[in-house]
C-alpha cells in the first residue's frame, strides 16, 4: 500500500480510457453520418446500459443508507463515484433527442388514443423531470443529506417506471407490461452491483483501497448480486408466463419477435448468461468470498446486462435480424470509456478523503 | 436496523428471561382476560361450524355467488388469510438468514399466526369446491377414473403451493419449539405436563452434538421456506393473471401480491404483538425497537402496495384497450366504489403517517393504523375479485353480488378459529422463544 500512490496509477488508467473514448466516439460520429438510424439505436442502447449503472449506484446508496450493512462501508466510495457521473450520462442523452423520430414510431404515425401521453413536447417534459429529479438526488447525497434516502428511493422508483416506458415501451407503442418498471429496477440494481464488484476488485488487488476490504465484505455483496440475479428472473419469468398463458395478439408478439426463431438463441442465451450460471456460481461461499471469481462472475452479468438491453430494444427495429452492428459495439465501449474516465476521477478523490 | 438501542432491556438476565416466558403458561393463573377472549372465539368458531355444516346440507346456493360473479368472499378469505401468514414466514426465515437479530422475541408467535392463517386460509377454497368430500382429485395420485388434474391450472399450483407452505411452515415452527418444550418438561410442577412437554421436546437433552445438529437442521428449514415466502403468494396472484380478464390479467400482479401479503402479515403480527406485551407485561421483550423495525417493513411494502394501484389505473388507461379503461374507471364509480376508496384511504393514506417517527413511536396509533391496513387489504381483494367479475366485456351478462349472512359467517367464523387456536397457543406454548432471547440478553460484568 505504501509503494504506490492512488493517483499514479488510476491516473494512468483514466488517462488510457480518455484517449480510447475519444477515438470511438469519433468513430461513432462517422457512422451517425454514414448510417444514422443505425447509430441512434445503438446508441439509445448503450445509453441505457450506462445509465443503469449510474442510477442504481445511487439506490444503491439510498439502500445502503436505510439498510446498513457492513457491504456498505466497502463499496460505498464507488457507488458514489459511479453516480457521480450523472452530468456526463444526461450529456450523453443529448444525441438521442435528434433521432426521436427515426427510433419512436409513434412520432411518425401517433396512436390515437395514446396521444395525450405519447407525444413529443409531453416526452420531452417528462424527461427533464426525470433528470431534474435525479440531479437533485445525486446532489443532495453527494452532500451527506442522507434523510433523503428513503423518500428518494421512492422518487426513484416512480421516475424510473415511466422512464422504461417513454424510452423503452414506447418503442412498440402497442405493447404494455405492468411490470416492466420493477424489471428495470431490477435491471439497474443488478448493474450497479456487477459494476461495484468488478471496480472492488480491481481496487482491492492493485491495493488502492483505504480500509481493508475482506472476504466478508466480498460475500454480503455477492449474496446482494444473487438476490438481484432471482429478482430479476422473478420478474422476467413471471412476465413470460402471464403473456404467454393470456395469449392475447398484442401481448404475445411481444415474445414472438424476441424468442420467434430468430431471436431464439438470444433469448436463450440470457437465460443461461443472466440467470442460470450466475445462479449456481454464486450458491459457492467459496466463490462469493474470493474477489477474483467474483469480479469474473459480475462481469459475465455486465455482459448479460448489455445482451438483455439490446434483446429488449433492437426486436423492435428488426424482429428477424438478431444481428450486431459495428456501431452497436463502438458506442457501447466509446460511452464506456468516457464513462470509467469520469469514474475514476471522482473515485480518486474519494480514496484520497478516505485515506487521509 | 444495525445498531440502535438494545433489542430487549437490559435489566433481563438469562434467568429472568425464562422465569418472564415460562410463567405465562406455567405459574401464573389464567387471566380473566383469556377466559373471555377464549370464550368469545370459540362463539365464533362455532358459528363457523354451523355455516360450514348448513353448507355441506344445503349446497354452495346458501352463498351469494353466482354467474357471473363465482368467485365470492370464498376466494376474497383466501387470499386474505393466506397472506397475513407470509410475514411470520418472512420473520422466522428470511430475516434468520440476514441475522436480524431483533426477531428472536417475535418470531414464535409469529410464526403460529402463519400456521394458524394458513389452516383458515385452506378452508375456503375447500368449501367452495361444491363436493369437498371429493378434495382430494386435486392431487395427482394414480387415481382408477382417468381424471388427472389440469396441471395448467394455477388453482392445482395452489394446492401443490399451499400443502408445501404448511408443512415447512408447521416443521420450522416445532423443530424451533424443540429446545423450550424441554423447559417446560423440566420447570413444569404438575405430572401431566411433565409427561405431555417430555413427550412433545422428543428427548431433548441440550447436549452440544444436539445443539450442533439443531443450528443445522433450523438454517436448513429457513433456506426451504425463504423461497415460500414469494412462491405461495406469487401462485395465488397467477389465480388471477393468468385469465384474460381486464384487472385480473396484468404482469405486475406476483410481486405486487407478495408485497400486499407481508404487508398485510406484519399488520397482523402488529395486531397480536402490541395487546399481548400490554397483559402480560412483555414490553421489555417485545420493545418500542421492535414496533418501529415493524412499522418501518409495513410502510416498505405498503408503498410497493400502492406503486401497484398507480400502475393498475396509468395502463389501464396507456393500454389503450376499452375494456381495460372500463374496467378501472367501474372501480372507481361504480358500484363497488367505496370498496375502492376505502382502500385507498386505508393503504394509501392512513400508512403515510407511519413515515414519521413519532407515530411509529406512539403504540395506540400503530395499533389503529395495523388494524386499517388489515380492513384495507381485506377490501383491496375485494375489488379486484368483484369489479372484474360482475361487469366484463359482455354488457348482457353482467350482474352484482350481494354477500348472503352465511357469507360473512363464514368468515367471521375463520377469524374465531383463528384467535381460539391463538388463545390455546398462548396458554400452553411459550410464546416467545426463549432460548433465543436467552442469547439476546447482555452479559453482566
Amino acid at each position: 500500500m505504501e509503494t504506490v500512490t492512488p493517483g499514479r496509477s488510476l491516473d494512468r488508467l483514466q488517462r488510457w480510457m480518455l484517449g480510447a473514448s475519444f477515438v470511438l466516439l469519433a468513430a461513432c460520429g462517422v457512422g451517425l453520418l454514414w448510417t444514422p438510424t443505425q447509430f441512434f439505436r445503438s446508441w439509445l442502447v448503450a445509453w441505457l446500459f450506462w445509465l443503469a449503472i449510474t442510477l442504481g449506484s445511487a439506490a444503491a446508496v439510498m439502500l445502503h443508507h436505510l439498510a446498513d450493512g457492513a457491504w456498505g462501508r466497502a463499496a460505498r466510495p464507488v457507488f458514489e463515484s459511479a453516480m457521480l457521473t450523472l452530468p456526463l450520462v444526461a450529456f450523453l442523452f443529448v444525441p438521442l433527442l435528434f433521432g426521436l423520430e427515426r427510433l419512436y414510431p409513434w412520432i411518425r404515425d401517433p396512436v390515437q388514443e395514446k396521444a395525450p401521453y405519447l407525444n413529443v413536447p409531453f416526452f420531452l417534459v417528462r424527461t427533464a423531470v426525470y433528470f431534474a429529479v435525479w440531479f437533485a438526488l445525486v446532489r443532495l447525497l453527494d452532500r451527506r443529506h442522507l434523510l433523503v434516502s428513503a423518500p428518494g428511493l421512492v422518487l426513484y422508483g416512480l421516475t424510473i417506471t415511466f422512464a422504461s416506458i417513454d424510452w423503452v415501451m414506447s418503442l412498440e407503442p402497442h405493447w404494455t407490461s405492468t411490470i416492466i418498471g420493477l424489471h428495470f429496477i431490477a435491471g439497474q440494481g443488478l448493474s450497479s452491483f456487477a459494476a461495484a464488484l468488478v471496480a472492488l476488485a480491481f481496487l482491492a488487488r492493485a491495493r488502492l483501497l483505504p480500509i481493508e476490504v475482506n472476504a466478508s465484505h466480498f460475500r454480503a455483496l455477492g449474496n446482494l448480486l444473487l438476490m438481484f440475479v432471482l429478482l430479476w428472473a422473478y420478474l422476467s419469468y413471471s412476465q413470460l408466463l402471464i403473456i404467454w398463458s393470456g395469449n392475447l395478439p398484442e401481448e404475445i408478439s411481444w415474445y414472438l419477435r424476441r424468442a420467434g426463431p430468430s431471436w431464439r438463441w438470444v433469448a436463450l442465451a440470457l437465460v443461461g448468461l443472466h440467470f442460470a450460471i450466475p445462479f449456481f456460481v454464486l450458491l459457492s461461499r467459496r466463490v462469493k468470498e474470493q474477489a477474483g471469481w467474483l469480479a469474473v462472475v459480475a462481469a459475465v452479468l455486465l455482459l448479460a446486462r448489455a445482451v438483455d438491453i439490446f434483446w429488449l430494444v433492437v426486436p423492435a427495429f428488426q424482429p428477424d435480424r438478431p444481428v450486431i452492428h459495428g456501431l452497436d459495439v463502438l458506442a457501447l465501449l466509446g460511452m464506456g470509456a468516457l464513462w470509467i474516465a469520469l469514474f475514476l476521477r471522482h473515485l480518486k478523490g474519494r480514496l484520497a478523503y478516505a485515506r487521509s | 436496523m444495525g445498531s440502535g438501542p438494545p433489542v430487549i432491556e437490559p435489566s433481563y438476565t438469562v434467568a429472568t428471561v425464562t422465569d418472564k416466558i415460562s410463567s405465562v403458561v406455567l405459574t401464573r393463573r389464567t387471566p380473566v382476560g383469556w377466559i373471555i377472549g377464549f370464550s368469545v372465539a370459540l362463539l365464533l368458531t362455532m358459528t363457523f361450524l354451523t355455516a360450514v355444516l348448513t353448507l355441506f346440507a344445503a349446497g354452495i346456493g346458501i352463498w351469494g355467488v353466482n354467474v357471473p360473479v363465482a368467485w365470492g368472499f370464498a376466494i376474497i378469505n383466501f387470499v386474505w388469510w393466506i397472506g397475513i401468514g407470509h410475514a411470520g414466514t418472512l420473520i422466522s426465515a428470511i430475516l434468520l438468514l440476514m441475522q436480524q437479530k431483533w426477531r428472536q422475541s417475535i418470531n414464535r408467535f409469529a410464526e403460529a399466526m402463519t400456521l394458524f392463517a394458513v389452516l383458515c386460509a385452506a378452508v375456503f377454497p375447500l368449501l367452495h369446491l361444491g363436493r369437498p368430500k371429493f378434495f382430494y382429485w386435486l392431487f395427482p395420485y394414480p387415481s382408477l377414473h382417468g381424471v388427472p388434474p389440469q396441471f395448467r391450472s394455477p388453482l392445482v399450483w395452489d394446492v401443490f403451493a399451499v400443502a408445501t407452505y404448511f408443512t415447512v411452515s408447521l416443521l420450522f415452527w416445532y423443530v424451533g419449539l424443540l429446545p423450550d418444550l424441554a423447559t417446560f418438561r423440566d420447570c413444569a410442577k404438575r405430572k401431566l405436563a411433565k409427561i405431555v412437554y417430555g413427550v412433545l421436546a422428543m428427548g431433548w437433552r441440550g447436549s452440544a452434538i444436539h445443539w450442533h445438529r439443531y443450528d443445522t437442521a433450523y438454517l436448513l428449514l429457513a433456506g426451504l421456506a425463504t423461497p415460500l415466502v414469494v412462491s405461495v403468494h406469487t401462485v395465488v396472484s397467477f389465480d388471477f393473471a393468468t385469465s384474460i380478464l381486464p384487472g385480473w390479467h396484468t404482469t405486475l400482479f406476483p410481486p405486487y401480491f407478495v408485497a400486499g401479503a407481508i404487508y398485510s402479515g406484519f399488520a397482523m403480527v402488529l395486531v397480536l404483538a402490541i395487546p399481548l406485551r400490554a397483559a402480560y407485561g412483555l414490553e421489555g421483550l417485545i420493545t418500542p425497537r421492535h414496533l418501529d423495525n415493524m412499522a418501518k417493513i409495513m410502510l416498505a411494502t405498503g408503498l410497493i402496495v400502492d406503486y401497484g394501484y398507480v400502475m393498475e389505473a396509468f395502463f389501464a388507461w396507456y393500454s389503450g384497450n376499452e375494456a381495460e379503461r372500463f374496467m378501472m374507471i367501474n372501480r372507481m364509480i361504480g358500484p363497488y366504489a367505496p370498496a375502492f376508496w376505502a382502500t385507498i384511504a386505508c393503504n394509501g393514506l392512513a400508512i403515510l403517517a407511519l413515515w414519521f417517527p413519532r407515530v411509529r413511536r406512539n403504540v395506540p396509533a400503530l395499533f389503529g393504523i395495523a388494524l386499517l391496513v388489515l380492513v384495507g387489504m381485506w377490501l383491496e381483494r375485494f375489488f379486484i375479485v368483484l369489479t372484474s367479475l360482475h361487469r366484463d366485456f359482455l354488457p348482457s351478462s353482467w350482474g352484482m353480488y350481494y354477500p348472503t349472512i352465511w357469507d360473512w359467517a363464514t368468515f367471521a367464523g375463520t377469524i374465531g378459529l383463528f384467535f381460539t387456536l391463538l388463545f390455546l397457543f398462548i396458554r400452553f406454548l411459550p410464546l416467545i422463544s426463549m432460548f433465543e432471547v436467552r442469547a439476546l440478553v447482555e452479559p453482566k460484568t
